[in-house]
């Protein structure tokens, strides 16, 4: 087995060949977690010199770059991802959400998609027909591309419709897609209203206020510098009385704003900004 | 605040009933973190607290975190992976992965084994008890090439053997040991 200070060396020249290759920097995500995926991946490119090897390939062939941001890029998403977030949401928030002429809504990380035509047929659903607009981002380009599509792989329709109704859901999954190739595809009716634009939580600028915002289970891969940053986005692009959605296991901890909210619900993550 | 090592105990069906005899068997004066990962699926209670939290809380003295993002890793208390998410760790604190499933589990008692070794090589015990399938037999084997040390559930007492089993086969463990006696054993490496 490799020896642990090379592979750790090795973590961070992979990082910094990333970045100057294909200019992601992945600096600010949490070492046991790169850890795990570079050595997924020199696995899979069966080296047996492990993470070490692969940093001299990495090296050697820019090409591989690709790989790396594919690797971290984790397109593991669902539609209505931890249905109790949605249940919750619908028996607080979308009350309020009524009494604004528009409602916007941010997905960030927003991956091939999911979360926000999870959003777009919840509010359908609740009766906001074109008062609303959801803006889904990303940091990985390839994700943005598939969420511009609307394709959902048919592997995964059964779990998300087993999710949609215990979410709430008021239909069928079914209504709201058709098949596409072997694979489902969200009716572009249901898909009018969302913005899918690229975005770096590390690096960009808010770039609009929001009513609500969904960004769930992407600050856990944040180093605690990054996390704090991330915080002070969201917290600046939140409007009064707007509400944050966060993963099930996640919370204000390292949000220089944490006493700004109020948390409307057990065990759902959502908090309200007051101030 | 460094820890000078950890525990960490996975298994999946038939468990249960070792990890609780485990917990009542924690001496006192052992201060190491614990942390537990079994396979379990997705919450569904409106509670904070889950089942698996009530058993364990009712049957240690120590203080029982289900862990959240960020979470530091603290001496005298018993962590538990909470589902849905990966658990990794660091020299001092967790940290969660919501990838995809490792041998069809999330989360992968092998996810926290690997970064066990990597974060506190030879100063791992690693307890492997009854489980479904070999999830966990790799991150053995990493803490062994590591220095740390495998204990594994006795066979003959396991309610599913497929993890000691593959670890045995691996020839990774040091011990096999009744579920009574796993509290002291793993205690016993630390002093």
């Amino acid at each position: 087995m490799t020896d642990p200070a090379a592979e750790r060396a090795a973590v961070w020249d992979i990082v910094r060949l990333v970045q100057e290759q294909v200019g992601y920097d992945f600096s600010g995500y949490q070492p046991p977690f790169l850890l795990r995926r570079f050595r997924r991946l020199a696995d899979r490119l069966i080296l047996p010199g492990g993470i070490p090897e692969f940093a001299e390939a990495l090296r050697a062939d820019a090409a591989l770059a690709a790989q790396v941001v594919e690797e971290l890029g984790l397109g593991v998403t669902e539609m209505f991802r931890d249905p109790q977030f949605f249940r919750t949401f619908r028996r607080l928030v979308i009350p309020e959400l009524h009494s604004h002429p528009l409602v916007r809504v941010w997905v960030a990380g927003c991956a091939t998609g999911e979360e926000a035509y999870s959003f777009a047929i919840m509010l359908e659903e609740e009766g906001f027909g074109d008062r609303y607009r959801i803006y889904a981002t990303d940091i990985n380009r390839r994700s943005l591309e598939q969420a511009k599509t609307g394709v959902i792989y048919a592997t995964r329709m059964r779990q998300n419709t087993q999710n949609y109704l215990s979410a709430g859901g008021t239909k069928s999954l079914s209504h709201y897609y058709t098949a596409r190739g072997g694979n489902a595809l969200i009716r572009p009716h249901w898909r009018r209203r969302i913005v899918v634009a690229h975005h770096n939580l590390a690096t960009d600028a808010r770039f609009n206020t929001f009513n609500v915002i969904s960004c769930r289970n992407v600050l856990i891969y944040f180093n605690p510098n990054l996390h704090a940053r991330v915080h002070s986005l969201l917290y600046d692009s939140l409007a009064v009385r707007g509400v944050l959605g966060l993963g099930s296991r996640e919370s204000l901890t390292l949000s220089q704003h944490a006493d700004r909210f109020l948390r409307l619900d057990q065990p759902a993550r959502l908090y309200q900004r007051i101030g | 605040m460094t820890n000078s090592g950890i525990v960490c105990i996975g298994g999946s069906a038939g468990s249960l009933p070792p990890l609780l005899t485990i917990m009542a068997a924690l001496p006192p004066d052992f201060h190491i973190p614990v942390v537990v990962v079994l396979h379990r699926g997705q919450a569904v209670g409106r509670s904070e607290k889950s089942r698996l939290w009530q058993l364990v809380n009712d049957a240690t003295q120590r203080e029982v975190r289900e862990i959240e993002d960020l979470d530091k890793l603290t001496p005298d208390t018993v962590f538990i992976a909470p589902p849905g998410y990966h658990t990794l760790v660091s020299e001092d604190s967790f940290v969660l992965s919501a990838e995809e499933p490792a041998h069809y589990s999330i989360p992968s008692i092998d996810a926290l084994f690997e970064s066990a070794a990597d974060a506190f090589g030879q100063r791992t015990v690693a307890v492997a008890l009854s489980c479904a399938n070999a999830d966990g037999a790799h991150g053995a084997a990493m803490i062994a090439t590591v220095g740390g040390t495998v204990i594994i559930q006795e066979p003959a007492s396991t309610e599913q053997p497929a993890l000691v089993d593959r670890i045995i086969a691996d020839g990774t463990h040091h011990d096999s040991v009744a579920p009574k006696d796993i509290a002291h054993e793993a205690a016993r490496r630390f002093s």
